[in-house]
């Protein structure tokens, strides 16, 4: 059941329906209320990624309460060398069985792959067969919502639930199960352990980001996607500025789409009264990589930075270090996005612009102080031009099946037609230029806010009635066919 | 909750308000100015109509065939040939024969497959759906929302991208009737030719999807014997048109397709005339690619094409193979 679909309408009526009205008396019963409607929402796919989650729940949940029954019967005190550590053990046991499922289902073809590859260039022929199994969606998502979990009770940075159905709505909460945002045991568990009362400002600010949230996926990524998927057909025959043009499709494209299942989610949840964590700032209108990776996939980045990141930085204060550190956190980054050399790569180069965007940092603030331009609005857009064409340059990278692919077409971006005025009418109507900049321009005079749609500051009804009318008329009209999400796929 | 429940009843209401105002108006233009019978009409002179898929789109060029008009509508199922060709035969009594795209791509199983595929009805909805029945509605009913906005724009006349600009099209000075988005037209490909491997295995994937299951689509059988005996009921005859292929393809065939062509050719109605240029035998430069005519292709096919009807019709031979 995906966001975009009359199934899930029918689904989120029907949940929001009984939560508020039939199990609103006590907070327990809407909790199974949550995982039971999880589940079926989770199980329109495939009942068998059911069993998946469930184990994964079952074994963290376990895993916590035996590991807190340990250290409390050492009277608080841990021991100090981690193989003498009771905890320790029983966290990592966790860790493990996580990972394994995570790379079995994800991991596993790519690296017998490589293996073979590998073998093969020595003249040895090995016969490991790969396995055809179909990845649940959503799995590397609650995966790492687990790891943190022990990782926390671990650190001492949460304690244990022993409420059973609250931590399966952690795991298994519908609107964030499939791609997120990654939620933090501290910030989700704790509200599900109280009453829930409906707040309608929050639930009204939840459909607008409902509603923005569609418009974003539906009207603007999903006719983006009909563009671009037109341009990498026909790659051949068009010329470099054709394809740039398309790349920049496909960074924006990207965004709209997992910007707008997260609008989604977050206004879902909303409605049942949860809050989720922000998962992007506008990240297109971002200064320098440095920036953008702080405004875009922001629960990711923010995992990534709390269990990769600072771990290995230590009390360092070495540049180098720091610039090893994030390289190696945006690799790892980029191989959680899917098993393939394509993602390595495009991590890789995320974390040496990262390094370089921040090494560079004193000089930038000089020339800014000498030239006055800090807050200067064409300053601000030169650097945002930017970074969208190095993440343009870069973006084939995120899209190709491998890295031969992506560099053919990078390197036809950079041919001698790169100058040339790009194919316009035959791969996108004009709308599509229309419904990005409509859209653009809704963000950016709206950065200040949660999402673009948030019209506090508009007091007349009928002009904040007459903008939602004109949203759901665009969705209405520029609606189209059905794009999967990009952030299933991993 | 109650402020909440009332503000959307009323946001509704609203919405419902405005789309049933301007619904009333635009329906009632929809019946006048697009469905009126006079965009269906085709000058008198015109005989023979020919109707289907990219295969007469492209080799019936109707400026060698005398009499003849071509609304050819690229990839098109027979559930919308047979929809628009309702509208034709209703208005146009002076038509003796239709022409009808029938190949081995045809009868398999993708192309069923692709009416309910998003694109395809994207595509098709746009072109064709104000004409479409209460029967054909069902099978191509999804819950979608280009069916759902298809739906409502055309059947209730909520206004849309699609009803607004046709009827502003319609009542535009310069307004041309074929250039309606339900009429179709020959195509000139002129002297291009793409005959290699690689078009042969883009056309064999989109014609045959190898990967999957091989199959017959029912649907296409179903609706040829609506055509049939709605050509009958007109007193028009059916012509089926098998297109000539390059050896390239016509090899590439799956054996299981071109046995249940052949089957399927046996068992169609005694009233239809087959003509089969399948194995006519014409040089790489007369295909557009490995399964189209180009511009060449077509006007040696289109100036015997009369001929060979009259042949057919003389000798009391129903199915001619060339």
């Amino acid at each position: 059941m995906i966001f975009n679909s009359l199934d899930f309408a029918v689904f989120i009526l029907v949940v929001f329906t009984l939560y508020w009205f039939v199990f609103n008396r006590n907070f327990r019963v809407q909790n199974v209320f949550i995982v039971v409607a999880s589940y079926f929402f989770y199980g329109w796919w495939d009942w068998h990624f059911l069993i998946m989650i469930t184990f994964t729940t079952l074994c963290s949940y376990y895993s916590g309460l035996l590991a807190d029954k340990v250290r409390q019967s050492h009277g608080h005190s841990d021991e100090q060398i981690w193989y003498k550590n009771k905890v320790w053990w029983i966290i990592a046991a966790n860790i493990t069985v996580n990972l394994v499922i995570l790379f079995y289902y994800k991991y596993y073809n790519f690296f017998v792959q490589n293996f073979v590859d590998a073998f093969s260039l020595f003249g040895k022929q090995l016969n490991i067969s790969t396995l055809k199994i179909i990845l649940p969606v959503g799995i590397s998502f609650y995966t790492f919502q687990a790891l943190s979990y022990s990782i926390d009770i671990y650190m001492k940075d949460t304690k244990p639930t022993r409420n059973i159905v609250a931590f399966f709505a952690y795991m298994s909460f519908f609107p964030k199960l499939t791609a997120g945002p990654v939620e933090r045991a501290n910030d989700l568990i704790p509200q599900f352990l109280k009453a829930r009362k409906f707040d309608y400002p929050s639930a009204v600010d939840g459909l607008r980001q409902i509603l923005w949230g569609l418009f974003k996926k539906i009207v603007v990524a999903d006719n983006l996607a009909v563009c671009i998927t037109y341009i990498n057909s026909h790659t051949d025959t068009l010329p470099g500025s054709t394809l740039l043009l398309g790349s920049f499709f496909s960074v924006l494209q990207v965004y709209f789409d997992f910007s707008g299942y997260s609008d989604i989610a977050i206004g879902v949840a909303r409605l049942l009264g949860i809050n989720l964590s922000r998962n992007f700032n506008f990240p297109i209108f971002a200064t320098s990589f440095a920036n953008y990776w702080q405004r875009n996939h922001i629960s990711m980045t923010r995992w990534f930075m709390d269990y990769i990141y600072y771990p290995m930085l230590g009390s360092s204060h070495k540049m180098l270090y720091w610039n090893y550190c994030v390289i190696c956190t945006f690799l790892v980054s980029g191989l959680w996005h899917g098993a393939n050399w394509t993602f390595i790569l495009w991590g890789l180069i995320h974390g040496i612009l990262i390094s370089i965007s921040t090494d560079t940092l004193k000089i930038q603030k000089k020339f800014e102080k000498r030239f006055h331009l800090k807050g200067v609005v064409w300053y601000k857009l030169i650097r945002i031009s930017i970074i969208m064409f190095v993440l343009s340059i870069i973006g084939p990278l995120f899209s190709s099946e491998s890295i031969h692919s992506a560099f053919d077409y990078i390197g036809k971006i950079f041919s001698s037609t790169l100058f040339i005025k790009p194919y316009g009418s035959t791969y996108a109507g004009k709308h599509v230029v229309f419904l990005v900049i409509i859209c653009l321009l809704f963000e950016w005079f709206q950065q200040e806010k949660q999402h673009a749609l948030q019209l506090d500051g508009v007091r007349s009804k009928v002009l904040r009635w007459a903008i939602y009318i004109f949203v759901i008329a665009l969705i209405f009209n520029y609606g189209g066919v059905q794009v999967p999400f990009v952030y299933f796929q991993f | 909750m109650k402020r909440f429940l009332i503000q959307i009843l009323y946001f509704t209401l609203t919405v419902a308000c405005l789309a049933f105002l301007f619904s009333g108006l635009n329906l009632h233009l929809i019946r006048k100015k697009i469905l009126n019978p006079e965009n269906f009409r085709l000058s008198d002179s015109t005989t023979m109509l020919i109707i289907g898929d990219s295969y007469v789109g492209l080799s019936l060029n109707p400026k060698y065939i005398k009499g003849a008009n071509n609304e050819t509508v690229l990839g098109e199922h027979y559930l919308y040939s047979y929809t628009r060709l309702k509208y034709f035969l209703e208005n146009n009594p002076q038509l003796e024969y239709i022409v009808l795209s029938f190949n081995y791509s045809t009868i398999a199983a993708p192309f069923d497959r692709g009416l309910l595929d998003g694109r395809n009805q994207s595509f098709f909805f746009g072109k064709e759906f104000m004409l479409l029945g209460k029967e054909e509605l069902k099978f191509l009913r999804t819950n979608n929302l280009v069916y759902i906005r298809n739906f409502l724009a055309w059947k209730l006349g909520v206004p849309s991208k699609e009803n607004l600009s046709l009827i502003k099209q319609t009542m535009a000075k310069n307004f041309k009737r074929n250039a309606l988005p339900f009429r179709g037209e020959y195509i000139d490909c002129g002297n291009l030719s793409y005959v290699d491997n690689y078009q042969l295995n883009v056309r064999l994937k989109e014609c045959f999807e190898p990967d999957k299951e091989q199959g017959l689509s029912p649907l296409i059988l179903e609706y040829l014997q609506k055509i049939a005996a709605l050509c009958e009921q007109s007193n028009v005859k059916l012509v089926l048109y098998t297109s000539p292929l390059s050896n390239l393809f016509f090899n590439a065939i799956p054996v299981f397709y071109k046995e249940e062509f052949q089957k399927t050719c046996q068992e169609l109605p005694k009233s239809v005339f087959l003509l089969d240029y399948a194995r006519y035998q014409l040089p790489d430069s007369c295909f557009e690619d490995v399964n189209h005519l180009n511009g060449i292709g077509a006007k040696i096919i289109s100036s015997r094409l009369l001929d060979d009807l009259k042949k057919l019709e003389q000798d009391s031979v129903y199915h001619m193979r060339f």
